[in-house]
């Protein structure tokens, strides 16, 4: 082989193994995946080809919209908190003046990396109505007069939900933002302090217009994990009180793995994907639309 | 497992033990005529209760008086009532909202009723069925009933805390109870049969629960699997061994006159509860759980959840799950 073709080569044969890997657990998968999403299988050796069934079944099927609704209830209840808290983490953090930063950065982030099992199963312990630390401490401050059934109604679990999420991400999207912060060059800041702004119109006008695109794709980032939540709310709620926490992705997981209807649970799959591509496209409409 | 088409056809095999098996384990391990599985354990339902909380709250303790007293689902509404009016201790630990559905299961077993009749059609809007989803909530709203999930942490919790009296359940609670669930209660707990609807009932129990052995139709070695699976639950002493030690009820009939099934056991008060097994075993309607159960469980959890939550009738909720999984299993 000459020099010249094996330079050429030589590339494509070093990013390759990745891209076998790809094809072999992601892309053969997938595409099985759309094949079987056109079938009854049950994992039997034959399966039926059954057309558009398994779609129109799920286009008719109220839990699966539940699901989605359930989705965008949880999402509304934390994004923007989180965003926002995230936010104003990142600013503070990104003070010259204040001390331990690397520590505190480390604090907010620890939630992040810690088993997400690990961390359900501690807030079951801390929220359940029985013998849960926080109810005992509500009862014994006299906030209230009945545990709150943290876990236990379709309303709070919803919350409950949201919150292990938001503690769990408020800081890794902290750690986004912060490194957003620090590509926004000093002189803009300068400037408006030589001009007169106020701290709050520095904030609005220079800090979120410079963040964007970071925000764009906590954003992002943050409605594909509020979609596909899996074990939060299967660890604290098993999806229920009356699926109001279940997602698209529990309600797969249950089609495929507890009833074994593979071909509709590929269906949610592939209609899954579908409706993700959506809402990112319509996010990076909103966002492109406003930033320049 | 047996409709994915997974494991191998082992009629011929297990052919020796077809009368010697308790039957109803049977029809689960069956499709088509032909036999996938070897039954291992299984769950006749009794009614665990606790002997000092009885007491204290007046009412008969031992399992003789208990057994004459409490013999249908209105005695044990009734007990409940004295056990809460006097001592403020709960009949039972379930969740209106959280169930397993599991206490519910048991009750329409019992009295042969299923989430499918003997053809596979949805029948859970029959009034038999719908009466005794009616029994669970008036249990739980009453307040009988100690509103913690199944199998939660604070499920295990309340029965070491002594507030709950009963555990209506299969015999493998036997085997849990001394070792995880209440292991410091030692003989505190006793063991009598489960209540009926009605005394002239025909059956009195029902399974929940036990296990089956099956082979890989891939296998390389299903002679060696088969000879294992023989050795374990075809043989009297290994299956009696299994009963000593980990509380599990063999689905082997041939082993129900051991002398095993006589002897005290320690943790109940040193009453020989096997025996109520034997007994109870011989009385459960023989119905299969089906591939779709799974489905009709998981509508249930929820029908309950909006039963209580939504203070619903039972009638209109189990009228609209049973639509749900008519058109969830077309």
């Amino acid at each position: 082989m000459g020099w010249r073709l094996q330079y050429k080569l030589a590339p494509y044969v070093f990013i390759a193994p990745f891209f076998i890997l790809l094809a072999l657990f992601t892309m053969i998968p997938f595409l099985f995946s759309v094949y079987i999403s056109f079938t009854d299988w049950q994992g039997s050796a034959d399966a039926r080809w059954v057309g558009l069934n398994n779609y129109g079944k799920l286009f008719y099927s109220r839990i699966f919209w539940e699901s989605v609704q359930n989705s965008l209830i949880i999402f509304l209840l934390y994004v923007p908190a989180m965003l926002l808290l995230a936010l104003l983490l990142a600013v503070a953090l990104n003070q010259p003046w204040l001390p331990g930063k690397g520590m505190l950065r480390t604090a907010f982030v620890v939630p992040n990396i810690t088993s997400v099992i690990a961390v359900s199963f501690v807030f079951v312990l801390l929220l359940n109505t029985n013998d849960g630390i926080v109810n005992h401490l509500l009862l014994g401050l006299h906030v209230v007069k009945q545990p709150i059934r943290f876990l236990d109604t379709p309303f709070w679990a919803r919350i409950s939900v949201a919150f292990i999420v938001l503690f769990r991400w408020v800081g890794y999207n902290m750690l986004l933002l912060l490194a957003g912060l620090q590509t926004v060059p000093r002189e803009l800041y300068e400037a408006a302090k030589v001009d007169g702004a106020r701290p709050a119109a520095i904030f609005f006008k220079i800090t979120v217009p410079m963040l964007n695109k970071v925000l764009l794709f906590c954003t992002v980032l943050s409605t594909i994990g509020t979609f596909s939540l899996f074990v939060e709310p299967y660890i604290v709620a098993k999806g229920g009180p009356m699926n109001a926490t279940t997602t698209p992705i529990l309600l797969l997981f249950r089609e495929s793995f507890e009833n074994f209807h593979f071909g509709y649970a590929s269906a949610i799959s592939v209609a899954f994907l579908l409706l993700m591509a959506l809402l990112t496209l319509l996010q990076l409409k909103l966002f492109s639309g406003r930033g320049e | 497992m047996i409709n994915a088409g997974a494991l191998l056809d082992i009629s011929s095999k297990t052919a020796p033990y077809k009368d010697k098996m308790n039957s109803f384990k049977w029809t689960d391990a069956t499709k088509d005529g032909k036999i996938y599985a070897m039954p291992w354990d299984s769950g006749p339902v009794v009614m665990f209760y606790r002997n000092d909380l009885f007491k204290n709250a007046g009412l008969p303790s031992d399992p003789k008086d208990v057994a004459e007293k409490l013999k249908t689902w209105e005695d044990y509404a009734r007990f409940a009532q004295t056990l809460k009016e006097k001592t403020g201790t709960f009949m039972m630990a379930d969740s209106g909202t959280k169930t397993d559905a599991k206490f519910f299961e048991q009750i329409i077993w019992q009295r042969n009723q299923w989430y499918f009749d003997k053809d596979g059609k949805v029948q859970l809007d029959k009034p038999e069925i719908i009466e005794a989803g009616q029994y669970f909530v008036n249990l739980v709203k009453k307040g009988y009933v100690l509103d913690v999930e199944p199998w939660s942490d604070s499920w295990y919790n309340v029965f070491k805390q002594n507030k709950v009296a009963t555990i209506v359940g299969a015999s493998w609670y036997d085997g849990l109870l001394s070792t995880i669930i209440d292991p410091d209660a030692q003989g505190k707990w006793s063991v009598v049969p489960m209540p009926k609807w009605s005394v002239s009932d025909p059956y009195s129990s029902a399974n929940d629960g036990g296990s089956n052995l099956a082979i890989n139709k891939n296998s390389k070695h299903p002679e060696e699997a088969w000879k294992f699976i023989e050795f374990m639950l075809g043989r009297n002493d290994s299956q009696v061994k299994m009963l000593k030690e980990a509380g599990l009820f063999p689905s082997l009939e041939t082993t129900y006159d051991d002398s095993a099934y006589n002897l005290p056991v320690a943790y109940f008060n040193n009453q020989p509860v096997r025996k109520l097994y034997v007994t109870a075993v011989k009385q459960v309607t023989p119905i299969v759980y089906t591939k779709n159960y799974p489905v009709a469980n998981q509508i249930m959890r929820n029908a309950f959840a909006e039963i209580v939550l939504d203070n619903k009738s039972v009638e209109s909720v189990f009228k609209k799950a049973a639509q749900e999984l008519r058109s969830k299993l077309n």
